[in-house]
C-alpha cells in the first residue's frame, strides 16, 4: 500500500504515466513524416485484399464489431471492431457500396450508424450508407440470439463480404458457416481461445489475438495506431526479457 | 479512472455520477435497439418480403413480452417474464447452441479440403483431448489420460499466456490511445 492505493495500482498509474509521453513522442514523430517498416503480418495483408475484393464485386460488406459490449471487459476487442468497421466503411464508400453492420449491444448503435454515414472521401461520390435504418442493426443482447440473427442476414441478404472482427465465442461457429454456405470473402479475428479454434476452421484468414488491434496501423497507416502499435511490441520485449531474466534466476537460485 | 486511483469522497461522488449517467444513457440506448429491431421487421412485413412470417412472430412475442413486463409490474422478475426466459427462451438457446456439433462437422470438413495439413494437425490434437476425457481412451493406453492432461497443462497453457500476453499489450495500447483522446476526431467526427 502506498497511502491508501495498492502496490499493484500504483504500478499500473507509474507505467501509465510513463507510457503516456513516450507514446505522444512517437506519435509525434511519425506526425513529423518519420518512416517506419511493419514486420509482416499474414492476417492484416488477408484483411486488405479481401476488402479490395468484396468491393470489386459490387455487393454490399457485412461487418461485425462482436458479441462484446461497449463498458464491460470486452470493450477493447469492441474498439478493434469499429476500427476495422471505420476502414471497410471509409472504402466501400469511396467505392459505392454499401456496408451493413449488426451489433449486439445497442449502445453501439448511434456510434456504427456515425462511422457508416462518414461522408465519402471522393469527389463526387455520395455515401451510399444512407438512411442506416436497415444498414446498422441491433441483433438481440445476448450471444446467440445475435448469432440467430446474423446468420439470417448472412443467408439472405445480398453480400459479398463478411468481415468479423470483436470479442467471439464458440457461436462464432453458426455465423461463419452460414458466411462459407454462402461463398462469401470473410476474414475473422478475436481475442478470445474459445472463439479462435471455431475461426479457424471456418475461415482461411483469420486475426489471431492481438493481431486485430492493428487493422488501424498496418492497413490506414494512422499514426496514433502506428505509435501504439510500437509501444505493445517494446512491451513484448521487456516482457520477454523479464521472463527470459526469471526462468535463468529460478533455474539458478531453485 | 481517478477513482480506481483514490478513494477520496469527491471523486468517488463523481464516479457514482458518471456511472449513472451511463446507465440512463444505456437504458435509452436499448429503447433505440428496440426500435430498430421493430422498424426493420415491420419494414419486412409491409413489403412482404421473403420470411416476413418470422418477422411478424419477432414483433407479435417482442410485444407480448413487454405487455407481460409493462410498467407497474416487477418487470423481468415478474412471474410471466421469468416464465417465459426459462421456458422458452433458455432452451431455445440451448437447442441452438447444440447445432454447433453439426456445424463442426462441415467446418471440419472444408477446413480438411482447403488447408489439409493445418486442419489436420488440429483436428488430430483435438481428437487425443476426446479420447482422454472419456474412458475408451484409458481402455486404449492406460497413459492417454495423463498425455491429454500434459498437452493441455503444457504445450496449450504456453499457447494460451503467449496468446494473452499479446492481447494484454494490445489492450494496454489500445486504452492508451483512447485516455490520450487521439482516437476521439475518428469516432465522434
Amino acid at each position: 500500500m502506498i497511502g491508501d492505493v495498492p502496490i499493484d495500482q500504483t504500478i499500473l498509474l507509474v507505467g501509465f504515466l510513463l507510457a503516456l509521453p513516450l507514446f505522444a513522442l512517437v506519435n509525434l514523430r511519425l506526425r513529423k513524416g518519420q518512416r517506419i517498416s511493419l514486420r509482416k503480418m499474414p492476417g492484416m495483408e488477408n484483411l486488405s485484399h479481401a476488402i479490395a475484393r468484396a468491393l470489386e464485386e459490387g455487393q454490399k460488406v457485412h461487418v461485425s464489431v462482436g458479441t462484446g459490449k461497449l463498458g464491460e471487459n470486452t470493450t477493447v476487442e469492441t474498439m478493434a471492431g469499429l476500427t476495422s468497421l471505420d476502414i471497410v466503411s471509409a472504402r466501400s464508400s469511396e467505392s459505392g457500396v454499401e456496408t451493413m453492420v449488426t451489433v449486439s449491444d445497442p449502445t453501439l448503435l448511434p456510434l456504427v450508424q456515425d462511422i457508416i454515414r462518414k461522408p465519402s472521401n471522393t469527389p463526387g461520390r455520395t455515401n451510399p450508407n444512407w438512411p442506416t435504418m436497415r444498414n446498422a442493426r441491433f441483433m438481440g443482447p445476448g450471444a446467440i440470439a445475435y448469432a440467430a440473427g446474423t446468420m439470417d442476414i448472412l443467408e439472405h441478404e445480398p453480400l459479398t463480404g463478411n468481415i468479423m472482427v470483436g470479442a467471439f465465442g464458440p457461436e462464432f461457429l453458426l455465423m461463419g458457416e452460414s458466411s462459407a454456405k454462402e461463398d462469401l470473402i470473410q476474414v475473422v479475428g478475436t481475442t478470445n481461445p474459445q472463439g479462435l479454434p471455431y475461426m479457424q476452421l471456418a475461415s482461411e484468414q483469420t486475426l489471431v489475438g492481438e493481431e486485430i488491434f492493428a487493422a488501424g496501423a498496418y492497413i490506414s497507416r494512422w499514426s496514433t495506431h502506428l505509435a501504439s502499435l510500437i509501444l505493445q511490441d517494446v512491451g513484448r520485449l521487456v516482457i520477454v526479457g523479464v521472463i527470459f531474466v526469471g526462468v535463468v534466476l529460478r533455474t539458478i537460485l531453485g | 479512472m481517478l477513482s480506481f486511483f483514490t478513494s477520496a469522497p469527491t471523486i468517488q461522488g463523481l464516479t457514482t455520477l458518471f456511472i449513472h449517467t451511463a446507465m440512463i444513457i444505456a437504458a435509452f440506448a436499448f429503447l433505440l435497439g428496440v426500435l430498430n429491431i421493430l422498424l426493420v421487421h415491420l419494414g419486412k412485413i409491409a413489403r412482404r418480403e421473403g420470411g416476413w412470417g418470422y418477422s411478424l412472430a419477432l414483433v407479435l412475442v417482442m410485444l407480448a413480452v413487454l405487455v407481460l413486463g409493462r410498467p407497474g409490474t416487477r418487470g423481468p422478475m415478474e412471474g410471466s417474464v421469468a416464465w417465459v426466459l426459462q421456458n422458452i427462451q433458455i432452451p431455445l438457446e440451448a437447442a441452438f447452441l447444440s447445432l454447433l456439433i453439426f456445424f463442426i462437422i462441415t467446418a471440419s470438413q472444408r477446413a480438411l479440403r482447403s488447408r489439409p495439413r493445418e486442419a489436420g494437425f488440429m483436428l488430430f490434437v483435438a481428437a487425443i483431448v476426446l479420447l482422454g476425457q472419456i474412458p475408451v481412451g484409458e481402455k486404449i493406453l492406460p497413459q492417454w489420460p495423463a498425455f491429454k492432461d500434459w498437452l493441455l497443462a503444457v504445450p496449450t497453457m504456453a499457447g494460451i499466456r503467449g496468446l494473452l500476453l499479446g492481447v494484454a499489450l494490445g489492450t494496454i495500447a489500445t486504452g492508451l490511445r483512447l485516455l490520450a483522446l487521439t482516437d476521439r476526431e475518428r469516432y465522434f467526427k
